[in-house]
């Protein structure tokens, strides 16, 4: 190989690199150096070097646990659920139903609402008194629920809306995986006797493999550094029951200004993602 | 590279060297670095705010002031608070005009975002201004932000509700207690209509007065300290008579439905509401009529309304501090009230304006006596709790009001908001 | 070499490729012989019926809210709340129809800020699509020193929170002298990690049999990854767009930190300021405004849905 061509994937790295240089990892490298120092409260405005103080601070507070606790709840149920139903959904309007171009379009539309518009609506949809869900259920006979009101509901609400948007938008990334499978394959393996499951489960599963491993990060990521659902929602409650870590670490760092242990939470964040992120990435890896 | 990512000018110089002559070296010398290109040019002050009629405010110092163009930048309440922590925080030169809510001078103050003002406002000029703002604006004897506008809370309620319910309604110079509010919401509910609401019903501007009024503080003297005042009695019976209005009696409504659309569509039939409302129901073209009368208070207790709302101040990265303090002056000036009260939105701080409503013969009857029991309650006004930590008090004490609000336990809830209060307020206590 | 002939290629290739893979099964026959929607076996209309129930369900889950939202923005700000205290199905059809709402935010710049947010969203688009895909296409298509720890560096880059570095960042844009200018809202997001990752997953299912015929050929690597390797992944490059123009159109905290100034302000920014006054809302340019910051980025992005539709010839490319 000549030197000209060894240096052709650096060339193609090259404008990515530089930017994320500067945009993202001199940002990253001193937003997290914050969690070593004290927050410059005096007006001498010297950062104080504290070591690992701002760590023992949350690891002392109960709220900083309740805030773990909320976010690998959340965690747990959302990821698996948006990939599964994202899948569903894929594969249901890819079939060939009559009709189904209309659907298709239909449920992909949230994926353009902005998180702003969609936490309005749904936040007026389930109001307790006035809400457009408690009028329906009102009408089968259910009586009100508190939804975002509730300690109990809070959370699986939560996961509800911002599935909403979510499921259609991961789907997107579903039917671009199955629109590179042949028809044929499936055919071919009609013809051998599978059934619809087995197909799935057979061939169309493992052909999506690298689209599942992208859409499996990639929303794992995306829900653990969620906070505006929190945020124009519920702000965390009631009780801190949606009280998720990327919220209460920004609500640390922006409104109680302490930008030592905001940034430590979010480390520890970061460090609780790259374990997941590398668990899946083992777990979906090339069977060669 | 590493300056890239560093502010260039240290705030904290100019705020440790206070006076004037720092502060017009600084300008000098960025004048200077600046470049001659700048002398052509109109200087550019930025102003970040949350309301519409700020630009009215600008055109009219724009057009005393040729050579100096303002900038107003429109962004929502809760915005002015982000946008303010990321940019003063991280040492921008914008906004020049900083956009305080009263209780955050003490917290901008000790961070070192603001330009002291003493020796830009004599005694006189702010003899002006209503005494409880004057305070709301100085930070260990430093005034750092002067107010532009006021607020205090009246009670509103719709006549024709009162009819239909039999109940006799308050006179408008009858100030009722909250037993009596509490009474009339129970018969007034009935159906889709709610008694009682509060227009920010989660906030601690709104309900200071509920345990205030019963003698309590809002905070320890040192503004550093809630041990053992938010888990007093009185603020346990205040907010369980809070709570009652939305859980055991279910006279007012939970979530955050807006009170304007509730009171317009005659579902509210009483509501502490601000000033700001009386144009608002005076434009909505009502099928009903609406009274005001004065802010509630305990029986036996002391009469307490909320008060305050933004004051200015100056960024000291500001590149034209000079021009900027000219700015605040007038904004925060007599002439300046007049034209914010003639927009029906914005309530005056200055006490010849407040007096000019009570005496003024339209505001005598009808819903225009609005007007004068809004003025004349400026002298029962309690400013918000003086600490440096008032954000995160704030926030803490919103949570448990909006749990209280949802059934959960007052005593518990309110401990434990006292202690994390307590635990916020400790990096204040070391600093 | 042409695009044709690769696609050919590439689709004469993937039976092999495939029997290759799938060792258990026997030999493939290519049936043109499809499968009809509603056919004859009791069991399959079942089926259909089940996922058609299925489907309206969905639907009205989507729907309901954005119908709401939609209807709500043709009712006059004085009734617009009528129907919804307590709810009642007459608030999803406005009773008396107006467009006063849409006057009034277009009264209040609501257009430019439309073409703002496109100028914006579109230039993005673009740049982090070359961007992104040559960045993915070296990560898929190459091995070099150092590979390992850059791709552990991408994954960061899209770990890391942005509220966590908006700081830095923004003081940055201020000593570039960027503020209230549009490189401060699109440089910063040009480089985006996910479509690098995006990138990557989609090239490297692509044949190096195809790869390495035109490199045979003598083709660049660049001509490679623009004639060959791009027309062949179509779906990943729209979805690519997608992903990025919509960050862009609903971005919010960015756009009012660094471009403030009135010339320069998006949808979101404005669509959480109109009709927003101290304690008072004005319910109809709100609802007229969200409408349209929804209405816009979907008349966009539905178009391009024909990038997914299954196609019975598709130019399928799994390996």
């Amino acid at each position: 190989m000549t030197k000209v061509e060894r240096s052709v994937p650096y060339l193609f790295l090259l404008p990515a690199m530089i930017l994320l240089l500067f945009w993202r990892y001199i940002p990253i490298a001193m937003g997290l150096r914050e969690s070593l120092y004290s927050n410059a409260l005096s007006l001498t405005g010297a950062k104080t070097f504290v070591g690992l103080d701002n760590f023992r601070y949350l690891f002392d507070d109960p709220v900083f646990w309740s805030s773990v606790r909320v976010t690998a709840i959340f965690g747990i149920i959302v990821n698996p659920l948006q990939v599964a139903l994202a899948l569903a959904l894929g594969v249901l309007v890819n079939q060939s139903l009559r009709g189904i171009g209309i659907f298709r379009t239909i449920l992909l539309l949230p994926v353009a609402i902005s998180i702003n518009v969609a936490a309005l609506a749904w936040g007026l949809a389930l109001d307790t008194n006035y809400g457009l869900v408690n009028g329906l259920l009102e009408a089968v006979g259910v009586a009100r629920q508190d939804f975002l009101r509730d300690p109990d509901q809070a959370l699986p609400t939560m996961i509800g809306i911002v599935s909403w948007i979510g499921v259609p938008f991961w789907t997107l990334f579903i039917l671009a995986g199955l629109q590179g499978i042949p028809h044929e394959v499936l055919e071919a393996a009609r013809v051998d006797g599978a059934n619809r499951l087995q197909t799935f489960l057979h061939v169309t599963l493992p052909l999506l493999r690298r689209v599942l491993l992208f859409v499996l990060v990639a929303d794992t990521i995306a829900n653990f550094t969620l906070f505006v659902p929190p945020y124009l929602l519920t702000r965390g409650g009631p009780g801190n029951s949606t009280n998720l870590m990327m919220y209460d670490a920004w609500k640390r760092g922006f409104v109680y200004g302490d930008l030592g242990s905001s940034a430590a939470m979010v480390l520890i964040l970061l460090l609780v993602m790259a374990v997941v992120v590398i668990i899946q990435f083992l777990a979906l890896r090339p069977q060669h | 590279m590493k300056r890239l990512f560093t502010s260039e000018l240290s705030r904290r110089k100019v705020v440790q060297q206070a006076g004037l002559g720092a502060i017009g070296a600084t300008a000098a010398a960025h004048g200077v670095s600046s470049s001659a290109t700048a002398a052509q040019e109109p200087v550019r002050l930025t102003w970040l705010l949350d309301l519409p009629e700020s630009e009215m405010i600008a055109n009219a110092f724009m057009e005393r002031n040729p050579g100096i163009q303002v900038d107003v930048e429109l962004v929502t309440f809760r915005e002015v608070f982000q946008q303010n922590q990321v940019r003063l925080g991280s040492g921008a030169d914008n906004p020049c005009i900083v956009a305080v809510d009263a209780p955050l001078v003490a917290s901008y103050g000790l961070r070192g975002w603001l330009v002291p003002l003493n020796d830009h406002f004599s005694d006189e000029q702010r003899d002006v201004w209503v005494d409880a703002l004057v305070d709301s604006g100085t930070y260990e004897g430093q005034f750092l932000a002067p107010p532009i506008w006021n607020s205090t809370q009246l009670l509103y309620y719709n006549v024709a509700l009162f009819e239909a319910a039999g109940v006799t309604p308050p006179g408008p110079d009858e100030r009722w207690t909250w037993e009596q509010i509490a009474a009339a919401a129970k018969q007034l509910t009935s159906g889709d209509v709610w008694g009682f609401q509060f227009e920010q019903p989660n906030r601690i501007y709104q309900l200071q007065p509920l345990p205030q009024g019963k003698g309590a503080p809002v905070i320890g003297e040192d503004g550093l300290s809630v041990e053992g005042i938010i888990t007093s009695p009185e603020w346990i019976e205040a907010f369980t008579w809070y709570s009652n209005l939305y859980n055991e009696w279910g006279v007012a409504p939970k979530g955050e439905v807006d009170v304007q659309e509730l009171f317009v569509n005659q579902k509210l039939a009483m509501v502490v509401r601000g000033p700001w409302a009386i144009k608002a129901l005076s434009d909505a073209d009502l099928s009903f009529e609406w009274r005001a009368a004065p802010h509630p208070y305990w029986e036996n207790g002391d009469i307490v309304v909320p008060t305050d709302s933004w004051h200015l101040g100056v960024n000291p990265n500001c590149q034209h501090v000079e021009e900027a303090i000219r700015f605040v002056q007038f904004a925060s000036s007599e002439e300046a009230g007049q034209l914010w009260y003639d927009t029906g939105v914005m309530w005056p701080p200055q006490e010849p304006l407040l007096e000019q409503i009570i005496n003024n013969p339209e505001n005598n009857d009808g819903p225009g006596k609005a007007y004068t029991i809004a003025a004349e309650e400026s002298q029962h006004a309690a400013p918000r709790a003086q600490t440096p930590g008032y954000l995160e008090y704030e926030d803490i004490l919103s949570s448990a009001f909006e749990d209280i609000r949802n059934g959960a336990v007052v005593e518990e809830t309110l401990a434990a908001a006292e202690q994390r209060i307590q635990r916020e307020l400790q990096k204040y206590r070391n600093a | 070499m042409s695009t044709n002939q690769s696609r050919h290629q590439l689709q004469t290739r993937e039976t092999t490729v495939i029997t290759a893979d799938n060792t258990d099964t026997r030999p493939v026959a290519l049936s043109t012989t499809r499968h009809q929607p509603g056919a004859t076996r009791p069991g399959e209309r079942m089926l259909a019926t089940l996922l058609y129930v299925l489907l309206i369900v969905m639907a009205l889950i989507v729907l309901a809210p954005l119908e709401w939202i939609m209807a709500s923005s043709f009712t006059t700000r004085e009734t617009v709340w009528a129907n919804v205290l307590p709810f009642s199905w007459r608030a999803l059809l406005p009773e008396e129809f107006t467009l006063a709402g849409y006057r009034g935010i277009f009264a209040e710049g609501f257009g430019r800020v439309i073409l703002n947010t496109m100028f914006v969203g579109l230039t993005t688009t673009v740049l982090s699509v070359i961007v992104g895909s040559t960045a993915g296409f070296a990560f898929a298509r190459f091995d070099f020193p150092g590979k390992t720890v850059l791709w552990v560096l991408i994954l960061l880059s899209l770990m890391v929170p942005y509220e966590a570095t908006v700081i830095p960042a923004y003081t940055l844009v201020n000593n570039l002298g960027w503020t209230n200018s549009w490189q401060a809202l699109i440089v910063p997001a040009v480089a985006n990690g996910t479509v690098i990752f995006l990138f990557r997953q989609f090239f490297a299912e692509i044949p190096q049999d195809l790869i390495d015929a035109a490199r045979l050929d003598g083709a660049a690597w660049s001509r490679v990854l623009v004639g060959i390797v791009l027309p062949l992944t179509k779906p990943v490059v729209v979805t690519s767009a997608i992903i990025v123009f919509l960050a862009q159109w609903n971005s919010f905290f960015w756009p009012m930190l660094v471009a403030p100034a009135e010339e320069y302000r998006v949808v979101q920014v404005a669509v959480s300021i109109l009709g927003v006054q101290q304690e008072l809302r004005y319910w109809d340019l709100l609802f007229a405004s969200a409408t349209i910051a929804a209405v816009v980025p979907l008349a966009l992005v539905l178009p391009l849905q024909k990038y997914y539709v299954s196609s019975i010839t598709g130019s399928g490319l799994k390996g």
